[in-house]
Formats: structure tokens, C-alpha cells, sequence
């Protein structure tokens, strides 16, 4: 009798939690308005491409020299949350070939697919909705260049609940802001361009950064190193704190990134060696800016 | 005439096997310890050859040739260094992909060989080509690194 009585507002507050539920995992795109007009500088958007390091998950794996510029997807990365294969992203129908600029910056800034789904975060749009437009339909320009690949994109291996896309938006609402890049208080010119190239395409936190238990950025943890995500192994402290790479000039820095060579002639390794093939490409004011960048980071300690 | 160059380089090998002596001494040993040791090894190699590679010390090409000497002298006992049962312990930093994928790894090893006798070769010839050899070299160590070594600390 009394069940009766309740089961109305049970099944309507069921609605009303289904409906907000819906409402609030919905695909939050740019608002068209925002974004600038602007013409493809190519030149720049190579630039962009070595630095936000496109080529370490998109290109096929083991790929070396000029086949690092086929994207033909397929690198596999294991997280606690399952297997994620990178997709093509090459300039053809199995790729991104007829996105506009508009699909390409909604992919890069909010993680949304031209049909509306949202991206797994191992795509590292929390860092790259920190690039300017501008840097991004420039990096668009020059993936149009390169060469179109006919590889099918695999699907990726995430077991229930994380295979269900939808609930994707409930994570955004907590780690990504949305917001535009802004340098840290009391920078110099080049530090403050270290600091985009670090924070925005260079996405090096989303390694050297601890995550929690639902995969987002511990805030408090910048920079300080964490658990290799892929299982085995550490990925190291860069903050200038003993722990981390305090003894490391900056000079020393931008040359790890050009050779891949510590101070102490150790070469680096792992996902690494990847990066510093992508920084070897790039002008060294911007290997020199990112150094200068890590140098003003808060020193922490690692974390054991 | 004084070579300081390679007179330093001759030094840092010394050094790295007198260090071999004395750890050893103290019980540390195992094929962990000796691969490390020979790692370390190139390590000094690559500090005298990056030094003249950037010009902050001056090129010689008697050091130039002993460098890459050193080097692919490693490079050759590289596939011996890792026996079967040495994958694990004395804090080791081998990736398990090494003996997963031996066959990768021996080619690994086999074009860092390979590249480094071409610098014996050319190393000497003038700083250009020098440099060019050493990029060729070193871009070695961070590919192996990328798949078969495994950061820990």
C-alpha cells in the first residue's frame, strides 16, 4: 500500500536523475564565435607537431625518421582503466581527412569527436585545451600535408563501466576546465613560453604528473614524478627539488631534450626517448624556453 | 705532442675499470653489476665526444676514434651481458622486453656496432664529420633505451 503510495516519486525522481545525468555527461563543444579567424601557417604547425609530440602515439609503433609522419595509429597503452590503441589521425577517410578546423579544435580543446562522443582522456586534451587556437589550426594545416594511411583505427579494450563514453562527461566536469592557457605570475618572456609549450602542446604532466584514483592530475603533485602509468617502472621528478633534477642547469635541460643525454651521460629511455626524437626538431629557444620553464617550477619531494 | 682530449677519455676508462675492481671486491658482482659497469663505460665515452660534439672542448681526433672505439667494443659484448636468468635483481634497470624480444634487441645492439665502427672510421676525419657520426651514435642509446630499459629510480 505504502509502496504504492511512493512509487510515483521514486520512478520520477529516477527521470529526473537519468535526465540530469544525461544532461550533465553531454559533449560540451566550442562555441564557433571564439574561435579566431585565421589562416594555416604550416611552418608553425610543424612546430606544434614536435612539440606536442603527435608522432610518440600516432604514428605506427617503432616507426623511425620519415614514417613518423604517417599516423597510422595503433600504439597500444595500457592504463589501469584498460587498453587504449591510438587512433589514425592521418589526413584520409580513416583518419581526420574533411574535419574542419572547428571538429579538429573540439577534438584537441574538449575531447568531443565530430559525431559528439567524447575521447578517453589517454588523448591528452586536458593539456591540449591549453593551446591557442591559432597554434592548433596551424598544427591542422600541417597534418593536412602528411601522408594519408588506410590503417583502420582499433578499438580500445576498456571494460564496463569505463567503456560507456557518456559517463566520460561526468570525469571533464571534474578535470577539465576548459580554461585558456594563463603564465604563471612573474615570469620572463621565455619562461612564460616554456611554460605554454610545457603545460599546453608538450603535455608533459600528463606523465611526470601523479594521478588519482579516478585518473585525474593530482594538482598538488606538479611535475614531482609518479608510478610508470603502463605498469613497470617510474616516470621521474623534473622539479628542480633534490629528489628531482635540482642539479640540472637549464642548459642541462635543453640538452637532454636535444640528445636525450643526463648531465651524467645516462641517456633517457622509455617514452622518453620518443620526446626528445620530437624536441631534436624544434628551434633550441624552444628547447631553452622549456628548461628556463622547469628551472621556476615548485621544488617537491618525491613521493615514495 | 699532449692529447688532452683523449688523454682524459684513456683516464675515464681507467677510472670506470678500477671501479670495476673495487666494487667487485666488495661483493658486488653479477651480470646486473657488470652491464652496468660497461654502461657506465660508454657513459664517459659519450661525456668526451658530446664535450667536442658542442664545441666545449676542442676536437681531437685521436679521442674522436678512441671514443667510438670504446663504444663499439661495448656495443659487441652488448648480447652477452644479459644471460638467461639475470632478468631480475641487483636492482636491475633491463627491461623484460629484452629477453621477450631477444632477436630485437641483439639487432639493437648490432646497429649501435655497426654505427660506431663507421665513426672509428670517419670520427677522424675533420669536425663535421665528427659531429655527424656522433649524432648517428648517440641517437642509438635513446631508441634501445625507449623499449628495452626500464627507469626505476
Amino acid at each position: 500500500m505504502r509502496l504504492k503510495r511512493v512509487l510515483p516519486f521514486l520512478l520520477a525522481a529516477g527521470a529526473v536523475a537519468l535526465a540530469a545525468g544525461w544532461f550533465l555527461t553531454a559533449p560540451q563543444r566550442l562555441d564557433p564565435a571564439g574561435i579566431p579567424a585565421h589562416d594555416g601557417d604550416v611552418e608553425n604547425g610543424r612546430r606544434m607537431f614536435f612539440a606536442g609530440g603527435c608522432a610518440s602515439c600516432h604514428a605506427a609503433p617503432g616507426a623511425r625518421g620519415e614514417d613518423r609522419l604517417v599516423l597510422a595509429g595503433g600504439l597500444a597503452l595500457s592504463s589501469p582503466f584498460g587498453t587504449f590503441y591510438a587512433p589514425n589521425i592521418s589526413p584520409g577517410p580513416e583518419g581526420i581527412g574533411g574535419w574542419s578546423d572547428l571538429d579538429f579544435l573540439n577534438a584537441m580543446m574538449r575531447g568531443v569527436a565530430p559525431d559528439g562522443r567524447h575521447y578517453y582522456p589517454a588523448f591528452p586534451y586536458t593539456s591540449y585545451q591549453r593551446m591557442r587556437p591559432q597554434d592548433l589550426i596551424d598544427l591542422k594545416a600541417f597534418l593536412d600535408t602528411l601522408p594519408a594511411s588506410t590503417e583502420p583505427t582499433r578499438d580500445h579494450d576498456v571494460p564496463f563501466p569505463f567503456s560507456v563514453r557518456r559517463g566520460l562527461g561526468l570525469w571533464k566536469l571534474l578535470y577539465l576546465d576548459g580554461e585558456p592557457f594563463a603564465a604563471p605570475e612573474g615570469l620572463s618572456e621565455v619562461e612564460a613560453l616554456g611554460a605554454y609549450l610545457v603545460q599546453g602542446p608538450g603535455h608533459c604532466q600528463e606523465c611526470h604528473t601523479a594521478r588519482d584514483i579516478f585518473g585525474g592530475r593530482r594538482t598538488d603533485r606538479a611535475f614531482a614524478g609518479a608510478p610508470n602509468p603502463e605498469g613497470d617502472g617510474i616516470v621521474p621528478n623534473i622539479t628542480p627539488h633534490p629528489d628531482g633534477i635540482a642539479s640540472w642547469t637549464a642548459a642541462d635541460i635543453a640538452y637532454a631534450l636535444e640528445s636525450g643525454f643526463t648531465p651524467e651521460f645516462d641517456s633517457l629511455g622509455g617514452s622518453m626517448g620518443s620526446v626528445v626524437t620530437n624536441y631534436g626538431e624544434l628551434d633550441d629557444a624552444d628547447r631553452q624556453a622549456v628548461a628556463a620553464y622547469l628551472r621556476t617550477l615548485p621544488p617537491l619531494p618525491t613521493e615514495r | 705532442m699532449k692529447k688532452p682530449a683523449a688523454y682524459g677519455l684513456a683516464l675515464a676508462l681507467l677510472g670506470a675499470t678500477a671501479i670495476t675492481g673495487t666494487v667487485h671486491a666488495q661483493d658486488a658482482t653479477g651480470p646486473a653489476f657488470d652491464r652496468q659497469t660497461m654502461m657506465k663505460q660508454v657513459g664517459g665515452a659519450v661525456r668526451i665526444l658530446s664535450g667536442m660534439a658542442r664545441g666545449e672542448a676542442e676536437y681531437d681526433p685521436e679521442a674522436a676514434v678512441l671514443g667510438f672505439r670504446t663504444i663499439q667494443a661495448v656495443a659487441a659484448g652488448l648480447p652477452y651481458l644479459f644471460p638467461e636468468g639475470s632478468e631480475t635483481g641487483d636492482e636491475t634497470e633491463a627491461a623484460p622486453a629484452i629477453w621477450s624480444d631477444w632477436d630485437g634487441f641483439v639487432a639493437a645492439a648490432n646497429e649501435l656496432e655497426t654505427d660506431a665502427a663507421a665513426a672509428v672510421e670517419t670520427g677522424g676525419g675533420g669536425l663535421e664529420a665528427f659531429q655527424a657520426a656522433f649524432m648517428e651514435v648517440a641517437g642509438n642509446c635513446r631508441t634501445c633505451h625507449e623499449t628495452y630499459r626500464i627507469k626505476r629510480e
